[in-house]
């Protein structure tokens, strides 16, 4: 998998604002796969996570940060479509949850939930999740073998 | 204090994954990362069952490294959300009378993103399973 770090390229960042439904992978301590369905956030051109410090997915990407996102259209969306994006996850410490650039979430997420979130957040006992992409295509796109 | 235990039963995993057709299925991916596809699954007679394109990355992933988890996800509303990550190693179908058996269920959705691809279909024991159903939260905000 490429080491490089690289921008999401507009038409994966414009899909993921529009859907926030993520399957995110992590390996466990076997190297075998896991997945966490989650919804994802976009924060400084990044996907991002709010999920919990002691969270399994935590704690494999403190051992192994190679993660994989599949982002998808909602389950009852009348066509499938999905974007992939490879890379690595990084743990950020102490961020501040991201504006939501992802109507969808926000609409969908009660202000209570969105509160406790932050509260959590600022008190340490949830975390920020950042995705770093090295590829990142439409799924439809990459999906046949090299 | 335990932590309130929001996993779905054998009965309700069962029952969740019977109605869905799609799934999310990740593997190792031989350049040394994780690789992520969606594709057709169902269950019958309490395995679950998913089909993978031959021409797929998946494909060729699986057949290096057969160790694979497969994803359900359903979240009509935020406390409806349900979830199942089943694990393990993806034994593929052989017997010609279960895979007759079988298409009927995988043809409800057919394949998500080449619809009218066919396929290797693999199995998957209900053994190793992480799941949530939301709805199971008592303190709810």
């Amino acid at each position: 998998m490429p080491a490089k770090e690289i921008p999401l390229p507009p038409d994966v960042l414009e899909f993921v604002r529009n859907n926030p439904r993520t399957f995110l992978l992590s390996r466990r301590k076997d190297g075998s796969p896991t997945g966490h369905p989650m919804l994802c956030l976009i924060g400084d051109g990044h996907i991002q996570f709010s999920t919990y410090r002691k969270s399994a997915k935590v704690l494999n990407f403190q051992r192994d940060s190679t993660t994989a996102c599949l982002v998808t259209a909602k389950h009852d969306a009348p066509a499938f479509k999905a974007a992939l994006v490879r890379g690595h996850a990084r743990i950020r410490e102490g961020a501040e949850l991201p504006t939501r650039e992802t109507p969808e979430t926000s609409s969908w997420v009660s202000q209570g939930v969105s509160g406790r979130s932050k509260e959590r957040l600022a008190s340490g006992k949830r975390i920020i999740v950042e995705i770093v992409p090295s590829e990142a295509a439409p799924l439809a796109d990459v999906r046949k073998r090299r | 204090m335990p932590r309130e235990s929001i996993a779905l039963t054998r009965d309700e995993l069962l029952a969740f994954a019977q109605g869905e057709r799609w799934c999310i299925v990740g593997a190792n991916d031989e350049d040394g990362g994780l690789w992520a596809d969606a594709v057709a699954c169902c269950v019958s007679d309490g395995t679950f069952y998913f089909r993978v394109p031959r021409e797929t990355r998946t494909f060729a992933n699986i057949l290096k490294d057969d160790r694979v988890c497969c994803i359900l996800e359903r979240a009509p509303t935020y406390y409806e959300i349900k979830g199942a990550t089943i694990h393990g190693r993806a034994s593929i179908v052989i017997n010609g009378m279960l895979v007759g058996s079988l298409i009927p269920l995988l043809e409800r959705g057919g394949d998500p993103v080449a619809p009218g691809s066919r396929g290797s279909i693999y199995s998957l024991s209900l053994t190793d399973v992480v799941s949530f159903d939301f709805s199971k939260i008592k303190a709810k905000v």
